[in-house]
């Protein structure tokens, strides 16, 4: 959830707010560039980013797959208890 | 002495912003080069030493580099146009490279598990180290050479490959990167007290020095036969002497200076030469500025005096205190008992 909140967030605030236009003076269409193919860069980045996400939920799966059991956790935290 | 404009001060601290990214973050880039070719007997330790040396602080390097985009985007909105359209090509992959490197440096340092997956991070983020400054240094090589046309033109590759693709930007590109490789290598040597280390980066930072030399020799060398400003502007100050040239005066010196500080050409379109001041040729082309300033720039000004998102003042009362307080924290040599 927290994940999530940070992400639409940084949406909100970058596509919603386009930063890089001037209210009334520089319209989105003004700031778009003239370079032909942009559906290559977008294609791409989207990709991309959609990698590094799924990367992002395999890692954090990883770790915790390899999170001590309850197990191990006592045997760790209770040395009374280990040594017995 | 240039006159002291506004506009010289800003565009020095882009320059100085820029600087303090190629010394901070160019030494982290340097860093994942060295991790690619780390070689011998200790290549595991060498690899754990630039892990531990790059730290927690990558991130916040790129601070400088946000930093000058928007300066350039505030306070050159029309140079920041020409370059964001004409260099469209390196500076997406760099941004792809600067992303990639990070994301792999993240992952491969805090994984818990150690094994082949880590390995190919490691990969990744060492190649995505060596491209990125080369393209920094492809992006200033194209904008020092100077031929940005105002509005691009042709086909696609003429518009927005030719100006980047050539020898002297790619040597640039060289530069920037044996640049970060030396000083990785020297701040290395610093950062350890294990003397086999300390020599194996010692060796590291000769070569790269080595390097440093031969690409820079050969810059100059192609910015004889195709850049012209280039060559005049470094050979023409006084601390320059031209190869096998004339010894000549200080003030023939510094009237060359002057004179390739108004390059017939450099400012292209509607301004004529003559019409700037002289400090301009000390700048790179395409931030040569209109003598009078534009209409959009104008009304943004007013708009940025009441935000006051345009002033970089502010922004360097928060960012400098919080650097320094990260570097203490981070970088401190553990206090020894």
């Amino acid at each position: 959830m927290g994940f999530l909140a940070v992400e639409a967030g940084w949406m909100v605030t970058e596509l919603g707010r386009q930063p890089w236009i001037i209210h009334g003076v520089m319209r989105t269409a003004d700031a778009v560039t003239p370079m032909p193919g942009l559906v290559v860069p977008f294609t791409f980045f989207t990709l991309l980013y959609c990698l590094l996400s799924v990367v992002v939920v395999w890692l954090m799966y990883r770790q915790i797959a390899k999170s001590p059991t309850a197990e191990d956790w006592q045997r760790i935290y209770t040395p009374a208890l280990r040594d017995a | 002495m240039p006159e002291l404009t506004p506009a010289l001060l800003i565009a020095v601290g882009v320059v100085a912003a820029l600087a303090a990214y190629l010394v901070m973050a160019g030494a982290d880039f340097g860093g994942g080069v060295w991790d690619l070719f780390a070689t011998g007997p200790r290549r595991k330790r060498q690899r754990a030493l630039i892990t531990e040396s790059i730290g927690p602080i990558w991130e916040a390097n790129h601070v400088w580099l946000i930093l000058a985009v928007v300066l350039l985007f505030v306070c050159f909105p029309a140079a920041f146009a020409r370059l964001s359209v004409s260099l469209h090509i390196p500076l997406t992959l760099m941004l792809v490279g600067i992303v990639l490197r990070g994301s792999a440096f993240t992952f491969r340092t805090y994984d818990s598990q150690r094994d082949d997956v880590q390995q190919r991070w490691g990969v990744l983020f060492s190649w995505a180290s060596l491209i990125t400054p080369v393209l920094l240094g492809v992006v200033a090589g194209t904008i020092a050479a100077g031929d940005i046309p105002v509005r691009p033109s042709g086909t696609f590759v003429q518009a927005y490959v030719h100006p980047w693709l050539r020898p002297f930007p790619l040597a640039i590109g060289a530069l920037a990167l044996a640049l970060c490789a030396y000083l990785a290598a020297v701040y290395l040597t610093m950062e350890t007290d294990d003397t086999d280390l300390q020599d194996d980066f010692r060796l590291r930072a000769f070569i790269a020095g080595l390097g440093v030399f031969v690409a820079a020799m050969f810059a100059l060398v192609l910015a004889r036969r195709h850049v012209p400003l280039v060559w005049q502007g470094l050979t023409a100050t006084v601390w320059a002497r031209v190869p096998g040239g004339r010894r000549r005066a200080r003030t023939d010196h510094l009237r060359g200076a002057l004179a390739a500080a108004l390059p017939p050409r450099a400012c292209g379109g509607p301004n004529p030469g003559g019409a700037h001041p002289r400090w301009v040729g000390a700048l790179p082309v395409s931030l040569c500025p209109s003598p009078r300033p534009h209409h959009r720039g104008r009304r943004r000004a007013r708009r940025d005096a009441r935000t006051g998102s345009g002033r970089p003042g502010p922004r360097f009362v928060v960012l400098v205190p919080s650097l320094v307080y990260l570097f203490r924290v981070f970088k401190s040599r553990p206090q020894r008992v």
